[in-house]
């Protein structure tokens, strides 16, 4: 299959609901709403935002005393999805299984992943947790995956009924099934992944946390922009008509995070907010889903105004 | 599927001063005959426009299929509305939650602090009657003024080992001399043999811990109630994680042995 075939089935899906890819604009990425198929970015380039407000809002209503129901119907295509984004999204299955809001409105929701070919894509993202696996399509939860080779042949997957009915209604009838075995591969969780954990929580008193913690603004940049932060605060909105739960991002970092009735805080210091943050990743989230908290995309380096590395701290706690 | 954020109307049935600022309530949910909790579990209780917070319960499990109570005190704006409930008002609840404090299988000291001893009380109704085990309860509070439960203590004092210090004031019959739950642990005798269960601000349980330990307490019959900031209620949020529990759903009731390897204690 060439391009202008996968832009006639673009073309197709732009008509059937919202679609949301990434879009160049000047050095970076980003993940916006398109309407054309030309705002599209096809480098393969990680955006600095991520897909996950398309899944769990920046802000939802959970309950509203004049309305019954709330669930979001919209049709929505996530395309372009890198892999790396899937493993969030993956982890976000997990984490909101038994959440109803999140489940109704993923009902409506298609996942669509792009690569430019995955072997390159794993040796530029300069992944510190994992190595490429040739079968890292059969452990990740997507609904339909292209992946462009270097001849510029595109080939198409399916990763549930789905996108295999997606792909059918809108005349693509060359594509392979790929068979879910699993987030967790048959050989077990990945050694890396323990061993980045076991380097975390051992490693509670290394100095690195007070080094960071001098340079950190605590401005929760990090936590907006990472694919796997999920942290929400719910709150009440009392508006002159109606009275409403809200769900909102939330952030660690972010002064009312943690504190108490009677005002007393647990995360009072940036480094127990820096810790706590990682804990969160390379401790918490194996312990609960034995997968990746952090899928080494990078973003929350890009973006941090003082430059903290992920990776090089992970390094640091790995020595 | 089952919404786990559902909000279930409870309403009023009784409302028993405490003190000033806190009073007991007792709710009735549409079935309530269905109800079951744990003593140490918490209910989310929440007015809206106001919030939704955790509150323990504080009444006796084996009450549960006629009412649960919640003994609460006013600390800001919730807790102030909440105070100023009346019978037969609603308010709207989800829950139980947590895992509550384990069995009671030997002797049982129940250390409250300040108005720690809400759901202490649920585990002292529980077992109050068994003849199997001894009770000792320890008590530390501010003032007389800012006690919960008082009327209950002569009862208590009746028929258990009890022990009462207040922290600026003395109280005849009951706290002779000024001080903190730690002072009253130095100089009780404890009972042998015996789980305990702490419940109080959380700045007190370091020092707790401390002495019990001096008194040869094995930790392993050590248990401590947390607080935290909560939202979801079921592990999710993360604002109630502390180290590689959720006090929400794990806690909030944990081992001396979790706190102390989270460095907690």
């Amino acid at each position: 299959m060439k391009q202008p075939e996968i832009n006639k089935f673009l073309a197709k899906l732009l008509g059937q609901g919202l679609v949301y890819a990434p879009v160049r604009k000047g050095p970076v990425v980003l993940v916006e709403q398109v309407d054309s198929i030309d705002r599209i970015d096809w480098s393969g380039d990680i955006p600095i935002t991520t897909f996950k407000s398309v899944f769990l809002p920046p802000k939802e209503v959970l309950f509203d005393n004049n309305k019954a129901e709330f669930a979001d119907k919209i049709k929505k295509f996530a395309w372009g999805m890198n892999v790396l984004d899937l493993q969030a999204f993956s982890l976000f299955e997990q984490v909101f299984e038994k959440d109803i809001y999140y489940q109704k409105r993923r009902q409506n929701i298609f996942i669509i992943g792009f690569t430019n070919g995955i072997e390159d894509d794993f040796r530029k993202y300069k992944v510190f947790h994992q190595k490429y696996e040739e079968n890292v399509l059969e452990h990740l939860i997507f609904d339909v995956f292209i992946e462009r080779q270097k001849n510029g042949n595109m080939i198409v997957f399916s990763g549930s009924e789905k996108g295999q009915q997606l792909l059918e209604q809108n005349g693509i009838k060359d594509y392979e099934n790929i068979e879910f075995a699993g987030l967790v591969p048959e050989q077990g969780i990945n050694p890396i992944i323990t061993r980045n954990r076991q380097a975390v929580e051992l490693g509670r008193d290394n100095p690195i946390w007070d080094e960071l913690a001098e340079i950190c603004l605590a401005c929760g940049k990090c936590s907006i922009h990472c694919p796997t932060c999920f942290c929400f605060d719910e709150k009440d909105q009392a508006e002159f008509d109606s009275v409403k739960k809200v769900r909102q991002w939330g952030s660690c970092f972010y002064p009312e995070f943690s504190k108490t009735a009677g005002g007393n805080k647990d995360l009072d210091s940036v480094k127990k907010k820096l810790y706590f943050w990682y804990e969160h990743k390379f401790v918490r989230i194996p312990d609960e889903f034995s997968y990746y908290g952090c899928v080494s995309c990078m973003r929350c380096f890009k973006v941090c105004p003082v430059e903290i590395n992920i990776a090089k701290n992970l390094q640091a706690l790995n020595k | 599927m089952k919404n786990i954020y559902e909000l279930k109307p409870a309403h009023v049935t009784k409302v028993i001063k405490e003190n000033s600022i806190t009073n007991t309530f007792n709710f009735k949910l549409k079935n309530q005959n269905e109800f079951k909790f744990l003593a140490g579990q918490f209910m989310m209780i929440g007015v809206p426009g106001f919030g939704e917070c955790p509150i323990s319960i504080s009444s006796n499990p084996k009450d549960s299929t006629r009412h649960f109570s919640l003994t609460i005190r006013s600390v800001g704006e919730l807790s102030g509305k909440l105070n100023s409930l009346k019978v037969g008002d609603n308010v709207l609840v989800r829950g139980p939650f947590g895992n509550g404090f384990p069995e009671v299988t030997k002797n049982l000291i129940l250390i409250g602090g300040g108005c720690g001893f809400i759901p202490l009380r649920s585990v002292f109704e529980e077992n109050r009657n068994r003849k199997d085990i001894k009770l000792q309860v320890l008590v530390g509070c501010a003032t007389q003024d800012s006690l919960v439960f008082k009327r209950e203590y002569l009862k208590i004092k009746n028929k258990h080992d009890f022990g009462l210090i207040l922290e600026h004031e003395t109280m005849p019959g009951f706290a002779r001399q000024k001080g903190f739950v730690t002072d009253l642990i130095k100089k009780k005798k404890l009972l042998k043999d015996a789980q305990i269960f702490v419940c109080g601000p959380e700045v007190m349980y370091k020092f707790v811990a401390k002495e019990l330990l001096a008194k040869k307490v094995d930790p392993a019959n050590m248990f401590f109630s947390l607080e935290k900031r909560m939202h979801c209620g079921v592990g999710v949020c993360q604002h109630c994680a502390i180290g590689t529990k959720y006090v929400c759903k794990d806690g909030p009731v944990f081992s001396y042995d979790f706190l102390k390897l989270s460095k907690y204690l």
